[in-house]
């Protein structure tokens, strides 16, 4: 079948706009910030409205204007929300509640659904990973080297 | 025949794309992708009940075409739709 590939800044307004016409709408995982759990091109996200945002919740948002990052809640306070991708060791972002386009509802990793207002896996993986921070680092390179298969390039044999 | 229920044309990005509901869920993962002399097709007939003929005369109405190149090109058309399961 063939893709079609769009700008985020193009499509995700238009994506946004029909979760606010009450759908959930369902677009394929692009990048590698959401690892281990969510990975580039194999998983699909399905969003909804944003309702009930709590820290841990995986969140669309418009960071600024046009740029729209999908990443976890990591600090909710006074307005503000501090969010980190899962896969990332540096960096988050911080923007005013009023950003937040739409809430992850459900996962679709290698063909099986996750709901995640109910999936157990899904609800221990995001209490024990954000803790696992100060390790990160290191997961993330086994994550990369055993799961994906991805060896640096000077390691590999001639 | 007829478009099944379920199924909306809407313009994406510049692109005219079929999109299929579930009951609140629209998947971009599956969108069906359509030309612009196809999405004036779909217009038209959209809630319609419609024969290839009626396709070929609405081609041959809006574009300058030859018949028998427009009976080719919605037989290939409806080859295509009745394969992704959008008529019925």
């Amino acid at each position: 079948m063939d893709k079609l590939t769009v700008e985020n800044e193009i499509f995700l307004p238009q994506v946004v706009q029909l979760i606010r016409e009450g759908h959930h709408v369902t677009i394929m995982a692009r990048g590698n910030s959401m690892r281990p759990f969510i990975e580039d091109s194999r998983d699909k996200l399905v969003f909804g409205m944003p309702d009930q945002l709590a820290v841990g919740d995986v969140i669309l948002a418009e960071v600024t204007k046009g740029h729209f990052v999908c990443h976890r809640i990591e600090r909710l306070a006074g307005g503000v929300v501090t969010m980190r991708g899962d896969g990332n060791v540096v960096g988050t972002e911080v923007f005013p509640v009023e950003n937040v386009r739409a809430k992850l509802v459900q996962v679709v990793r290698k063909g099986k659904t996750y709901m995640l207002a109910t999936s157990r896996i899904w609800k221990c993986y995001s209490a024990v990973w954000p803790k696992l921070f100060p390790v990160r680092r290191y997961l993330l390179a086994l994550y990369r080297l055993i799961w994906m298969g991805q060896w640096p390039e000077r390691w590999k044999r001639k | 025949m007829k478009i099944k229920n379920g199924f909306e044309l809407r313009e994406v990005c510049g692109e005219n794309v079929i999109i299929a509901h579930g009951v609140d869920n629209i998947d971009f993962t599956k969108v069906i992708s359509l030309n612009e002399s196809a999405a004036f097709l779909w217009k038209q007939v959209a809630g319609l009940e419609f024969s290839e003929e009626d396709l070929v005369q609405l081609l041959l109405g809006e574009y300058e075409v030859e018949e028998s190149q427009a009976a080719e090109d919605v037989k290939a058309l409806l080859t295509q739709w009745k394969a992704e399961g959008l008529v019925e």
